[in-house]
């Protein structure tokens, strides 16, 4: 598997040796967060850490816009972006970065990835990133239903 | 997009062969007079039995309507949406209607009440299949 | 189309009013918890075991034992989508006994309910009279009342589901369509009823003026109801107000069809027991009398059934209803009819003329006040929009309005008659219901 390397915001990293490289991880939320309708295999933790480490995280959900923030605040995660499922495309348009990664359940998933120029993780069959494995076993330690294909 | 090819039966074939042709050819009952698609066994108009020939039509019609497929759940259709899929009313008997996706027309802009006239697209060596575009 | 005098099916034109009208009663109704889809482990929340508890709080709310139950009817066709066309991953397993097939998971059959009936102490150990072949409860409530006036049963147990499993909608077809479907497949005509109705929808913007953002207030005042539906999928699993915004940005699946405009497949069961006017004289709930039952199924007469059809098909279905009931569209009270696909709905308001609404008003009508507390309480129930695709929101509510008990939902307007049914214009069944036993 290819190993990522962690990245920083620009701001954090500038000074340093330059612009370190942003990624941008935008989440669907049902069968792929833990909170969704049904459970998906990601947790807070795992998204937590993802955004410490600079990524630019958010949702793009089928979930009206308003549910989509009351579930972040319920997390207690403050989030860059809450986009309806079919305008993944506004984000790339908003925020400026090096990779732009989509990780959803279904096929609308893939199809809204590649019309609006993401990659495409499906979260039941892809490689755990390097923001997914705990800093203590560095394992993965998918959501309490797991990954169910 | 990729359209799946029919299969023909006993009881529809000759529309298929005349398909094949480049020709539209739909049921006549001349009980009723009416013309008659989809193929069926029976007249749908009235309740005699036996009456159904077959006769040529023109392949002109109009747009009822176009919807625009943005997501199914047939799979071969996925990598394909948006497309259109019109209602279309043939001109010698409005009554009658079939489905188009509009060749060349590009989705959302598809004219209400638009001429159209039929067109045949090849699926297999010799298997045609009608669609309809919009008469510029 | 063909026409019966008397009996069941009830097809044809100028029947008259319907021969058991008012000495058939409604005494009880149950439902059970609802999911969005069985999580495939909760042995206490499949379909099967949902089914046994409306079953059950049917009985109970009739003030009844299931000793009583000398009839039953129900749907054995596969609840919701046909699973065995979806992609849902790998075979089912099974489980231990009574799960030990899809029999009680994605189907219930009347042998199994009645097992389980058995099984859990409530056994239904008189059952005179079994049907066990109903299409969907539109009719499966008209053929219930039938056959309690008919004689057939005196207290007939009903029930009906709605599944849903884990999975998304995915058909699978090869290169070739077969049959029926080599007339809409090869031009990705889906499978789902949802175009022909935004077709139809379409052709009555043209032809009256709107568009589909005119359904909006409709469809928030679906979710309102629904959320005001304490057992509903919304106000149990997604208790929040869906915005105007959200309607207008919704994602369209087949244009003018959005999400939205969806109704969400559930995992629910729902039961409701019919008996005599006499047997209901003296029970435990006020008696609402059957006054008229009426069914329809037309075939499509070319590919595509127009807006032309729909309106001669709900224009008939009215008149049949409110002549059965010998009633009057101002006799009308209570109207819940079928909201699937937010698309159709008009062309019930419109055939049934209820609170005056004629052909292409509809979008007006939905722009004034539609809420419950309002003057024109439209369809109470909240629907399958409002509290998901479970098709017996409409029931619910309906008896619950006529005996006064529907809390936040009730009505201020008179609710003393009450008509429902399911699915489409095209295929139907539709009953009508009254605190009295004629208008
Ligand atoms: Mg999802
Ligand atoms: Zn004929």
């Amino acid at each position: 598997m290819e190993q990522r390397i962690p990245v920083t915001s620009s701001e954090d990293g500038a000074g340093e040796a330059g612009r370190r490289p942003v990624g941008l991880i935008s989440f669907d939320i049902d069968g792929t967060l833990t909170t969704g309708h049904g459970p998906g295999p990601i947790t807070r933790e795992m998204v937590e850490r993802a955004k410490e480490w600079g990524y630019i995280i958010g949702s793009c959900s089928d979930r009206p816009v308003g549910d989509q923030k009351n579930m972040w605040e319920t997390w207690g995660i403050e989030v860059s972006f809450t986009v309806l499922k079919h305008m993944l495309d506004s984000v790339k348009s908003r925020f400026e970065a090096d990779s732009y990664v989509h990780i959803g359940d279904t096929d609308v998933d893939y199809h809204f990835a590649r019309v609006s120029g993401f990659d495409f993780l499906q979260v039941q069959t892809m490689d755990p990133e390097p923001w997914m494995l705990s800093p203590e076993d560095g394992q993965c330690h998918w959501g309490p239903e797991g990954r169910t294909r | 997009m990729p359209k799946t090819i029919p299969v023909p039966d006993a009881l529809d074939k000759p529309f298929w062969d005349a398909v094949n042709e480049k020709r539209l050819v739909l049921q006549f009952c001349t009980a009723c007079e009416k013309l008659q698609y989809p193929i069926k066994a029976d007249c749908v108009h009235c309740d005699v039995k036996g009456q159904l020939e077959w006769k040529e039509v023109e392949g002109k019609g109009h747009i009822l309507e176009t919807l625009v497929v943005h997501d199914t759940r047939v799979v071969r259709l996925k990598g394909d949406v948006p497309f259109n899929v019109a209602i279309i009313s043939l001109d010698e008997d409005p009554d009658i209607n079939f489905l188009a996706n509009l060749p060349g027309t590009p989705v959302n802009e598809a004219p209400q009440g638009a001429a159209v006239e039929v067109v045949f697209e090849e699926l297999e060596p010799g298997r045609f299949i009608h669609d309809w575009k919009v008469v510029e | 189309m063909t026409s019966s005098a008397g009996g069941f099916p009830r097809y044809a034109e100028g029947m008259g009013l319907w021969e058991h009208r008012g000495k058939v009663a409604v005494v009880g109704y149950g439902y059970s918890e609802i999911d969005r889809r069985w999580d495939g482990v909760s042995m206490d929340r499949t379909l099967g075991a949902f089914q046994l508890a409306a079953m059950q709080n049917a009985i109970e709310d009739a003030g009844l034992t299931a000793a009583d139950i000398d009839g039953f009817m129900c749907s054995e066709a596969m609840a919701g989508d046909s699973w065995a066309q979806e992609d849902r991953g790998d075979p089912r397993p099974y489980f231990d006994p009574p799960y030990d097939s899809e029999d009680g998971l994605s189907l219930t059959s009347a042998d199994w309910l009645i097992a389980g009936m058995a099984r859990e102490g409530t056994p239904l150990s008189n059952l005179q009279y079994i049907d066990r072949n109903q299409l969907a409860i539109g009719q499966e409530t008209g053929k219930a009342a039938q056959v309690v006036g008919d004689g057939q049963a005196n207290v007939l147990l009903m029930t009906y589901n709605m599944g849903n499993v884990p999975g998304r909608y995915k058909l699978e077809e090869g290169d070739y369509s077969e049959g029926a479907r080599k007339w809409s497949a090869p031009w990705g005509w889906m499978t789902s009823a949802m175009m022909q109705h935004a077709f139809v929808f379409m052709q009555y913007c043209t032809k009256y003026g709107g568009s589909h953002d005119d359904l909006a207030p409709f469809v928030l005042n679906q979710r309102r109801n629904g959320l005001l539906t304490p057992w509903g999928y919304y106000a149990q699993h997604e208790p929040y107000q869906i915005t105007l915004e959200d309607y207008l940005t919704q994602r369209y699946i087949c244009w003018p069809n959005g999400l939205l405009d969806s109704d969400r497949p559930v995992n629910h069961a729902f039961a409701m027991i019919f008996t005599t006017a006499e047997r209901a004289k003296d029970m435990k709930q006020k008696p609402i009398y059957v006054l008229s039952h009426v069914q329809a199924s037309h075939p499509t007469k070319s590919t595509m059934a127009t807006l032309e059809d729909h309106e001669a098909f709900t224009d008939s279905l009215a008149r049949r209803l409110y002549e059965g009931a010998g009633a009057r569209p101002e006799d009308l009270d209570i109207f819940n009819p079928y909201d699937g696909f937010a698309t159709f709905t008009q062309s019930y308001l419109e055939g049934f003329q209820w609170h005056g609404v004629k052909r292409g008003e509809a979008f007006d009508f939905y722009a004034g006040d539609i809420r419950v507390e309002g003057p024109h309480p439209f369809n109470s129930s909240g629907g399958n929009l409002g509290c998901g695709r479970t098709r017996t929101a409409m029931y619910t509510d309906s008896i619950e309005q006529l005996r006064g008990t529907a809390g936040a939902r009730q009505v201020t307007v008179r609710a003393e008659t009450a008509a429902m049914g399911q699915v489409t214009p095209g295929g139907n069944g539709h009953i009508f219901l009254s605190v009295h036993p004629q208008i």
